[in-house]
């Protein structure tokens, strides 16, 4: 009798420890998934535009520390061309931002300009497009000349897009530090000629 | 007796095992390597970012094209291979910046840097539904013709991402058993489109 208790005794110990083992694996698991994936997964989710604030037309927004209005998107269709292909529309959209925090350089990294369709496609700027002088600058430029707080900046890109699919288009905004969450201006661009 | 020669037997069976395991266990830049998207010469390659078409392919033993106002001609030792694709994004404006032509035997060309300052050779930028053509030069062995895949990604080095394959096969061939291969191919004709 005695000299078996002490090993029942012993077995019910090692069960109890193998299957708290067992449900531990359970917790532990998904765990180090979590702390093994936590940076791509945070790298993929701040790494693209995902979550979208609508602006109503003629309407400004805030985003990395500057109100964002969208001045004009205008469009026209271009001939087909040396660069152009055919079907082709040049849209330019043009943004008034007035800057409120002073460090654009920070809060702008990665700026983005694009425009967007119902489904979900996007166009980037395009450089084959040449745009009349005006004081109007690129994003990345116009963040990198170093504005000061109360500076009001013109941003203006152009873009190359099917004709097809012009009339849906939004101009969205994009910035580094903000993402996932973007600007996207619900007003449609205007044909020009 | 019997039992030490099955155990001899039993590890010489895991050595075997164990062996083929380690020759095929496939390394580490093929597991995380480019995916391919098959495409070929009249049939597109659908890659997650772009549609690719290869539209003709061209040999030529010398390239015309116009620097500065004049002109350049670039002779080679080899062959010089002109392709002619139709290309557009799908979901976003790309970048189109890297092609191989691999030949039969493995040997992968990478792009000429030769003719610089030409129309419509690579960056390809890629518009989605402004489908345009686009051209890729390589300089390569006149062997290295038939049997041909051309393989094009946005960037040098696609890792887990798609790669169009393009079997460049039935091209019209001569009498040689090659393409014809013209004597001078001019990168400006019909105004420097393809």
């Amino acid at each position: 009798m005695n000299a078996r208790d002490p090993a029942a005794a012993r077995d019910a110990t090692e069960r109890r420890w193998r299957r708290h083992s067992l449900w531990l694996l359970v917790l532990l698991l998904p765990l180090a998934m979590v702390v093994v994936m936590h940076d791509s997964a945070r790298t993929w989710w701040s790494g693209r535009a995902l979550i979208a604030r609508e602006v109503p037309t003629g309407g400004e927004a805030d985003l990395g520390g500057a109100s964002w209005r969208l001045r004009a998107l205008r469009m026209a269709p271009l001939p087909a061309g040396k660069r152009i292909p055919e079907n082709a529309m040049g849209v330019v959209a043009e943004f008034a931002v007035q800057v409120q925090d002073a460090d654009v350089r920070k809060n702008w990294a990665g700026c983005e300009i694009a425009l967007e369709d119902g489904q979900g496609r996007r166009w980037m700027p395009t450089r084959v497009l040449p745009l009349p002088r005006s004081e109007a600058r690129e994003c990345v430029l116009a963040a990198g000349s170093g504005p000061k707080a109360g500076d009001t900046v013109r941003i203006r890109h152009a873009f190359l897009v099917p004709r097809d699919a012009a009339a849906a288009l939004r101009a969205t905004v994009a910035l580094g530090p903000q993402r996932p969450r973007y600007l996207r201006f619900a007003q449609p661009p205007t044909l020009v000629q | 007796m019997r039992r030490p020669f099955a155990t001899v037997a039993m590890v010489a069976m895991a050595a075997a095992v164990l062996f083929a395991m380690q020759r095929s266990t496939p390394r580490y830049q093929d597991l995380t390597g480019p995916i391919p998207a098959y495409g070929n010469i009249g049939k597109a390659a659908s890659t997650r970012l772009f549609d690719i078409e290869v539209e003709r392919v061209e040999f030529a033993r010398q390239l015309v094209g116009k620097r500065f106002g004049g002109e350049t001609r670039h002779e080679s030792a080899g062959v010089w291979a002109i392709v002619t694709a139709r290309m557009v994004a799908r979901s976003r404006s790309v970048n189109v910046t890297h092609a191989v032509w691999e030949g039969p035997t493995g040997l992968r060309y990478e792009l000429s840097d030769r003719p610089e300052f030409l129309p419509d050779l690579p960056p390809h930028t890629l518009e989605p539904g402004l489908p345009q053509r686009g051209r890729f030069v390589f300089e390569i062995r006149p062997d290295q013709i038939l049997g041909a895949t051309l393989l094009v990604s946005e960037g040098p080095f696609p890792r887990l991402d798609s790669e169009a394959h393009v079997a460049l096969n039935a091209l019209p061939t001569a009498a040689d058993g090659l393409p014809p291969i013209a004597e001078a191919f001019d990168l400006q004709q019909a105004g420097g489109r393809p």
